[in-house]
């Protein structure tokens, strides 16, 4: 086994592993954490999804909200199955986990309450899964999750599309469900802001970049998110506190993140920012929609015999 | 048929239709075989294929500006189902000579994976689709 210096050199170098007799410790255990929080935010996704899904306007509409639910479920497999090679137990991951241990992402933490809700979490929550998953698609160094990531990437594709078509249509349908979208977009989209974590300036190092288990570090997925939603926003006539800086040649926030979010009220105290640390603390302790979403999936388990 | 199989070899499709979809298209007008074409560079929402690729579009008939599309889905309560059609209307509405398009859903024959040429096959098993 090379020296964990040598290993990350030839990583960076375009090496790419296999199995797990290639891989240090280190590697390894870098590569469960992404993908924990990767099945994580797939499997809490469709319990999020899931009752405004049914609450759709239209049946063509119920149809595409539910195949979105089979295939977030289906990507979420995934991930757990690729977790099984490091040694993980799927059954123990998904049934035996207590609601705080699971890694989704904090968005998937919250109640979508409407069908605006629901369409804009397509709209911007699975743009975010898609900057997320395409760069490792395309930079990791993980041969099996990029193998993988080919049919998860064009699905998600699908989801965008259906988000974006369905915010169109309310954003375009009347001053009642544009306000919707607008109250959705409020707390949504400083969450998708959020979802990317850290600055790199406050990133001391990062395992997951050094492993190139992925490629782009969290400010530039984060600017590539912006790239990608903030023309729609322009496009529907949504306010979004963030624009495109010509000056600095890139997205900037008209806030100072990160900020408090008061989860009760879907909230965002742009005027009381708060440490880095606060946020891993709100995110480690999970929002209000943990217990009851976990719930959803593990309620389900029958113990079969024979 | 070779005319046809020649013209799709040129497109996205690349000549990867099966036979069904091939004699479908074998007595189209030159200007049909265009809207062929064109069909063939709309891809699937969900498959990393074209929807005559996938053998979803059993014909294209133009008359003095009127397209028909005529085509099937793979399951009746496919989520796409809209978005297809949609995307369809708007690719060939946009094309000179066409004035009006219709598009026309049948369920005979019924779709099946034979409808499937093998270079298709191969392309959705690289991308994890099971069949």
């Amino acid at each position: 086994m090379p020296t964990e210096k040598q290993f990350k050199n030839e990583l960076q170098n375009g090496k790419m592993i296999e199995s797990t007799d290639e891989m240090t410790d280190g590697y390894k255990e870098a590569l469960k954490q992404i993908l924990l929080v990767s099945g994580d935010t797939e499997l809490m996704s469709a319990p999020a999804y899931y009752d405004q899904s049914l609450n759709a306007p239209s049946l063509d509409a119920r149809a595409s909200c539910i195949s979105v639910i089979q295939d977030e479920l289906g990507h979420g497999h995934i991930a757990y199955r690729l977790l099984e090679d490091l040694g993980e137990d799927r059954e123990e991951l998904i049934y035996e986990r207590e609601p705080h241990e699971f890694r989704n992402t904090y968005g998937f933490d919250q109640h979508i309450d409407n069908f605006a809700e629901l369409v804009t979490a397509h709209g911007i929550f699975d743009r975010a899964g898609i900057v997320l998953l395409s760069d490792i698609h395309e930079n990791t160094s993980y041969a099996p999750w990029k193998r993988a990531l080919t049919k998860v990437s064009k699905e998600e594709q699908f989801h965008l599309r259906h988000g974006e078509t369905w915010m169109r249509r309310l954003a375009n349908n009347s001053e009642k469900t544009k306000q919707h979208l607008q109250e959705a977009i409020d707390w949504m989209f400083p969450m998708g802001v959020e979802w990317f974590g850290m600055p790199d300036d406050k990133k001391k190092h990062d395992d997951q970049l050094e492993y190139r288990i992925k490629g782009k570090s969290n400010d530039e997925l984060r600017q590539d998110w912006l790239s990608r939603t903030l023309p729609l926003m322009d496009e529907l006539d949504l306010d979004v506190p963030a624009h495109y800086s010509e000056d600095r040649d890139e997205y900037v926030l008209e806030y100072d993140l990160p900020v408090a979010f008061d989860a009760a009220n879907k909230e965002w105290r742009f005027d009381e920012p708060i440490s880095w640390s606060a946020v891993m603390d709100r995110w480690r302790s999970r929002g209000p929609a943990n217990e009851k979403y976990v719930n959803m999936v593990q309620s389900g388990k029958v113990e079969l015999e024979g | 048929m070779s005319s046809a199989r020649a013209n799709a070899a040129e497109s996205v499709g690349g000549g990867q239709i099966s036979e069904f979809v091939e004699r479908r298209r074998a007595d189209a007008t030159p200007f049909e075989r265009e809207l062929w074409d064109m069909i063939d560079e709309i891809p699937d929402p969900h498959i990393p294929v074209s929807l005559v690729e996938m053998g979803m579009i059993y014909d294209v008939e133009a008359i003095d500006g009127r397209v028909t599309v005529e085509m099937t889905y793979p399951c009746m309560g496919c989520p796409a189902y809209d978005m297809i059609q949609n995307d369809i209307n708007s690719c060939l509405s946009l094309t000179d000579g066409v004035d009006d398009v219709d598009v026309e859903v049948v369920w005979d024959p019924v779709w099946s994976k034979d409808m499937l040429s093998e270079p298709v096959r191969e392309k959705m098993r690289k991308s994890g689709i099971s069949l």
